[in-house]
């Protein structure tokens, strides 16, 4: 499949700190992709230079354009939302809409009006006088209603209550993402966007430590709940990551044949949370 | 389909709603004050002496040439060049900063609108928007002014030449309005500079700007001991008030390509600045 982004060698420091240290990115077209990370990995940098709003050095194509010569020209196709509350406070919804339709030629005003239709935001109210989870809903609608072939998420529910975080993923699924585009989600909150994703990218002190389709990741990584009898014989075979879980050991095995396992106890995919934590952890051990 | 020329007033109708208070509020606060200010000075005149003051005014305008007539108004618009001038400052100061400080930024940047743009419609809202909305309250200003001496002749039996004072009115906003652009274009080294700082400084923009402005003037005259940039300032100042100088020689002397040579570097800074400021 045609990758929407391909990047190699990514580096950016930031006086003494390596912010991107040697990333490399394929993102593929239709994917929704999830860069996920502690606070101060590199997701935020990295989407940064993706949208070409810092300079970077390494090889970066973004739909087929070099951000940092072309960034106007790439913002025709792509739209990106980062943490809420990014929108200009003075304006009001209706100048809002004006200005995006003055400027974005592949924006579909009448789209965005019946997108806020569903809403409870009034058109004339200046969005500083709107609540976060608004204004976020607000900038879902616009962003939705320009045809954009990638959409780059930054942290975009941060700050937001449950129900609005649940509404925001619900309308990006079901209003949004038609197969086509493509998505790049960057957050620690995994669980809430794990059932969305399609590719799983982990960032860590400025390295991708996995890039993975998720279908693959629940072939290569098995968790176990292992059976007490079991115990000795599940720790021979090397787990990357293990854990008490209410008096039950839980392990994590990666590139271990699933025959292997079978007979330690409950076999099943790890959640991503889960695979983050070993993964990093397992970083770390090879670091030390 | 939008051409680049609509894009681009798009920018420009932004600039004007999202500092509309500043522009607008500033040059009337000067016109309130002046038209108050003329009012007073009516007050506090005897009868017999508004009706001299009147008489005289009224012979010089029935009398002068159209020509030499048209240094009435042109005095009268003076004290609006300060008021333009601080309009200007302060909203170059804060235009490309704030947006960075409320983090707006990120939203402007995800429109495909280049940062050369960006800039160039600051640059043009400074020269030719915020002189237009100047120059409007100029207008009412002087019409006002118009009114008031038809009616206070008409009050006396005084003649009045109200068409030729209207015309004086008028010749006088616009060359107020052409002098504030041909100003704005003479002083771009001043909009890059104070632009390049919005850009740049994470807070304090004009102390920044100023800041280094006095720091570039201590260096020169203590290392090439002469004083031309303050000499310059000096002169750019001087030059705001008091300068009327002729718009076609000024438009093409080597002044203005200077100018607008150093200006555009300035500016193509600023631009760098605006798109590598992380």
């Amino acid at each position: 499949m045609e990758n929407v982004v391909a990047a190699r060698a990514l580096e950016k420091t930031y006086g003494s700190l390596k912010a991107l240290d040697g990333v490399d990115l394929a993102i593929s077209a239709g994917s929704i992709s999830g860069l996920i990370g502690p606070n101060g990995a590199g997701k935020t940098t990295t989407l940064k230079a993706l949208l070409g709003l810092i300079d970077v050095r390494g090889e970066l194509e973004v739909a087929g354009m070099d951000p940092r010569a072309a960034r106007h020209s790439l913002m025709q196709e792509v739209c990106f939302i980062a943490d809420v509350g990014i929108l200009p406070g003075w304006m009001t919804t209706r100048r809002l809409l004006d200005y995006v339709e003055s400027v974005h030629p592949r924006f579909d005003r009448t789209r965005a009006e019946r997108l806020l239709a569903d809403t409870d935001i009034p058109a004339d109210k200046r969005i500083r006088a709107l609540s976060k989870g608004m204004i976020t809903q607000l900038h879902l609608s616009v962003v939705m209603a320009i045809d954009a072939s990638l959409l780059v998420l930054d942290e975009p529910t941060i700050g937001l209550d449950i129900m609005y975080r649940k509404t925001f993923y619900d309308r990006l699924l079901n209003d949004y993402y038609d197969g086509s585009r493509t998505i790049v989600i960057s957050t620690h909150q995994v669980e809430e966007i794990e059932h969305l994703l399609t590719h799983l990218l982990f960032i860590d002190k400025g390295r991708i430590v996995l890039d993975m389709p998720v279908p693959e990741m629940a072939e290569h990584y098995i968790e176990v709940a292992v059976e007490p009898a079991q115990r000795e014989r599940a720790l021979s075979l090397d787990p990357m990551h293990k854990r008490e879980l209410l008096g039950q050991l839980v392990c994590i095995y990666a590139g271990v044949a699933r025959r292997h396992l079978e007979g330690l106890g409950e076999l099943r995919t790890p959640a991503v949370a889960d695979l983050f934590v070993a993964k990093l952890k397992r970083e770390g051990d090879h670091e030390n | 389909m939008r051409t680049e020329l609509w894009r681009f007033g798009a920018l420009l109708r932004k600039e004007f709603i999202e500092h509309r208070n500043l522009f607008v509020v500033t040059p009337a606060v000067f016109s309130l004050l002046m038209l108050l200010i003329g009012y007073l000075i009516v007050l506090a005149l005897p009868e017999s002496n508004e009706r001299v003051l009147l008489e005289q005014a009224s012979s010089l305008l029935l009398d002068l040439p159209l020509r030499s007539a048209a240094i009435f108004p042109v005095l009268l618009s003076a004290p609006f060049a300060p008021a333009l001038f601080l309009t200007s400052i302060i909203y170059l100061t804060v235009c490309l900063y704030q947006d960075r400080k409320d983090r707006s930024f990120l939203f402007w940047q995800s429109m495909p609108v280049s940062d050369w743009h960006a800039v160039l419609a600051r640059v043009v809202t400074t020269v030719f928007v915020i002189p237009a909305i100047a120059a409007a309250f100029l207008l009412i200003c002087l019409l006002a002014l118009t009114l008031w001496l038809q009616f206070a002749a008409s009050r006396f039996d005084l003649p009045f030449a109200f068409g030729k004072t209207l015309l004086l009115a008028l010749d006088g906003t616009v060359l107020f309005y052409c002098f504030a652009w041909l100003h704005g274009l003479l002083f771009m080294p001043i909009i890059g500079w104070f632009l390049l700082f919005s850009a740049w400084s994470r807070r304090v923009p004009f102390l920044w700007a100023v800041g280094v402005l006095c720091i570039l003037a201590l260096l020169e005259a203590w290392l090439l001991d002469s004083i031309y940039f303050v000499y310059w300032m000096n002169w750019s100042a001087r030059e705001l008030v008091l300068g009327y100088p002729d718009i076609f020689s000024t438009l093409f002397s080597y002044d203005m390509l200077i100018a607008l040579a150093l200006g555009g570097v300035l500016l193509w800074g600023a631009t760098l600045m605006r798109r590598f400021n992380d």
